[in-house]
């Protein structure tokens, strides 16, 4: 199944709804349930799917999950049981990354814009984008 | 190698061997003769970027890391350092606050460990000389006294460090820093990537950008690949400094000889030559850092315009220093938030970083590779370890003034990436390695420079204050 009509018949997507574990544990796979996760954590923010998916294949790339079938299984249960961020550093880290990968922060968490993925921070190669800095909170405004 | 005897042979190129040099130059007839033996290479800054970002370079193996040229008996501990031209300015994070007057007089003040050799008053020229060559951003009012305005305006506060300093003042400053606040000097102004080691827009001061003119100069002969592992010392001098390069052997001849290599090298070096003064080696030590976040109610901290953003002192000085190690607070301004709804930047987070003090049974000793020191070190003293009992006791109050949700203490870090005291200073050789001029007690024509010169570990960061040493020792000496 391609990710995306997974993501439209698990109910995740632009609706942003809770995860629903109607569709079998064996067939998701650790992409889906990390996107999964993030959607459910982040419900009530209007994110990008299609950069929620993009993050999650950009951050899987060289993680230690791929070779890890005890942290798989970890997150495709947490997907299925619907674990929250405050209940795992697992769900919480990858829910962090991705949202310091958006532009949400640089919108100053306006909850109203879409929310885009604009690739894994690394601040190696994207100086100066400190969203929280000076050149978005000039010291008159702080 | 052009010559067989020099007036004198340098070893390494980091801060207190560039720093030792500019003086001595500043000095020393158009005659004399420098032989500086840099056991690395040059690796450019923007090779090193390119490594950072995950390109290709030939560059990036060039240096060996810096877990394989010694041995760790304590693996919880972590020392770090940078090979290579420039040393540690290639990953140093660029903090340079002074050490506090109190600092020097330990044993005089509070009855704890011994006195440094020199004053506040003695280094205070030096001080300001290291400033105006690194092109330091500092606040006006400082805690510390100081004799003229830091050469470039001070960063930016963020929301909590504005509130802290309007309570407390020049106990709460922003951080004087080798991260420029404005271009200066061929550097670009310092903005808040926070990934200092490797600046991204070259900000921060290293040895390859401070033209200083040190390696430039016609009387210095720099000679990379060379791997010094030990002097030969007759009489009461340092004679011959004995190194390999490209696995051949060399023995140079010296008048005089500076070893500014970092504190595991120093002593491995002497400890090589025979030295056999009982503190060489002896009481290898640095700071205690630990994390502290303050989850706040209501107040979205934002604004800063670099890494550490702030420095407070409110425990720092004072009698407490008689029992509990004293702890400078640096206010982190990296691009952290907390996963709450609605309460995203309602955080602040803090370092906490506590002094400690010498103790013989962390030691530097030899191995049968000659090149490699092997470190022992039991862990900080209970002196620092009641100072972080001492602050967390005390925090809550001094943030009163802020609305606190909740303090979080994190554990203690593996490492303040600093490496101090395995040739301390002292006024006789019954108590240290070298003297107030970083001559070796023993051998009077041999500098041992650096940090590892410290007699008690301040929880300040020692750069600032190990290359205003080295300035200090040149400009007395010769």
């Amino acid at each position: 199944m391609k990710r995306r009509r997974f993501i439209k018949l698990s109910g995740l997507g632009a609706t942003g709804l809770a995860a629903i574990p109607s569709v079998g544990f064996v067939y998701t796979t650790i992409h889906d349930a990390a996107v999964g996760v993030i959607c459910n954590e982040l419900h009530y923010l209007n994110l990008d799917i299609a950069g929620v998916e993009q993050f999650v294949q950009d951050y899987y790339k060289a993680h230690f999950i791929n070779d890890d079938l005890q942290v798989q299984l970890k997150m495709k249960t947490y997907y299925h049981l619907g674990v929250k961020s405050t209940d795992s550093y697992l769900v919480k880290e990858l829910v962090y990354d991705y949202l310091a990968a958006t532009d949400f922060f640089i919108n100053k968490m306006d909850e109203s814009k879409q929310v885009k993925y604009l690739g894994i921070v690394n601040r190696f190669s994207q100086p100066c984008s400190h969203p929280f800095s000076h050149f978005h909170y000039p010291p008159d405004v702080v | 190698m052009k010559q067989t005897s020099y007036d004198l042979v340098v070893v390494g190129t980091g801060f207190a061997s560039t720093f030792f040099l500019q003086k001595y130059l500043s000095k020393a007839s158009a005659q004399v003769k420098v032989l500086v033996l840099e056991k690395g290479y040059l690796y450019p800054h923007g090779e090193r970027l390119k490594e950072k970002r995950g390109e290709a370079t030939p560059y990036a193996t060039i240096n060996p890391d810096h877990e394989d040229v010694f041995e760790n008996y304590n693996k919880e501990k972590e020392w770090f350092f940078s090979q290579g031209f420039g040393g540690s300015s290639n990953c140093w994070y660029g903090c340079t606050p002074r050490f506090m007057p109190s600092d020097f007089k330990m044993k005089t003040l509070y009855g704890v460990a011994n006195d440094w050799p020199i004053t506040y008053d003695d280094l205070e020229p030096y001080y300001t000389q290291v400033e105006e060559i690194m092109s330091i951003s500092g606040p006006a009012g400082t805690p510390f006294p100081k004799s003229s305005a830091y050469p470039l305006p001070p960063h930016l506060f963020t929301t909590v460090d504005k509130l802290l300093h309007k309570h407390y003042g020049n106990l709460y400053i922003s951080q004087p820093t080798a991260r420029a606040r404005q271009a200066v000097n061929g550097r670009n102004a310092c903005c808040a990537s926070t990934v200092c080691s490797v600046c991204p827009v070259n900000a921060k001061f290293t040895i390859e950008n401070s033209n200083m003119g040190v390696y430039e100069d016609a009387r210095v002969e720099l000679l990379y690949g060379a791997e010094v592992y030990s002097l030969d010392l007759e009489q009461g001098l340092a004679r011959k400094v004995n190194f390999e390069k490209d696995g051949k052997e060399y023995h140079v001849a010296a008048e005089v000889v500076a070893l500014g290599t970092n504190a595991l090298f120093n002593a491995n070096i002497l400890l090589n030559s025979g030295d056999s003064n009982p503190f060489t080696g002896k009481g290898i030590g640095e700071q205690l850092g630990l994390k502290v976040s303050v989850y706040l109610d209501n107040l979205e901290n934002v604004g800063g315009s670099t890494w550490v953003n702030a420095n407070g002192y409110m425990l720092y000085d004072g009698d407490h220093r008689k029992e509990v190690a004293a702890c400078l607070m640096e206010s982190s301004n990296e691009p952290y938030f907390r996963l709450e709804r609605g309460k995203w930047r309602h955080i602040a987070n803090f370092r906490m970083v506590f002094g400690d003090l010498p103790a013989m049974e962390n030691y530097v000793a030899t191995m049968p590779d000659r090149m490699k020191p092997a470190v022992h070190y039991k862990g900080p003293s209970d002196y620092t370890l009641r100072g972080v009992q001492h602050m967390k006791d005390k925090l809550p109050d001094i943030f009163s003034c802020l609305p606190v949700e909740r303090i979080e203490y994190h554990d203690p870090y593996p490492s303040e990436a600093h490496i101090l005291g395995t040739s301390r200073m002292s006024r006789t050789a019954a108590e240290g390695v070298v003297d107030q001029h970083l001559i070796h007690h023993q051998y009077r024509n041999l500098f041992v420079l650096g940090s590892g010169s410290f007699t008690t570990y301040t929880p300040s960061n020692p750069t600032l204050t190990l290359s205003a040493l080295s300035l200090f020792a040149a400009d007395k000496s010769f």
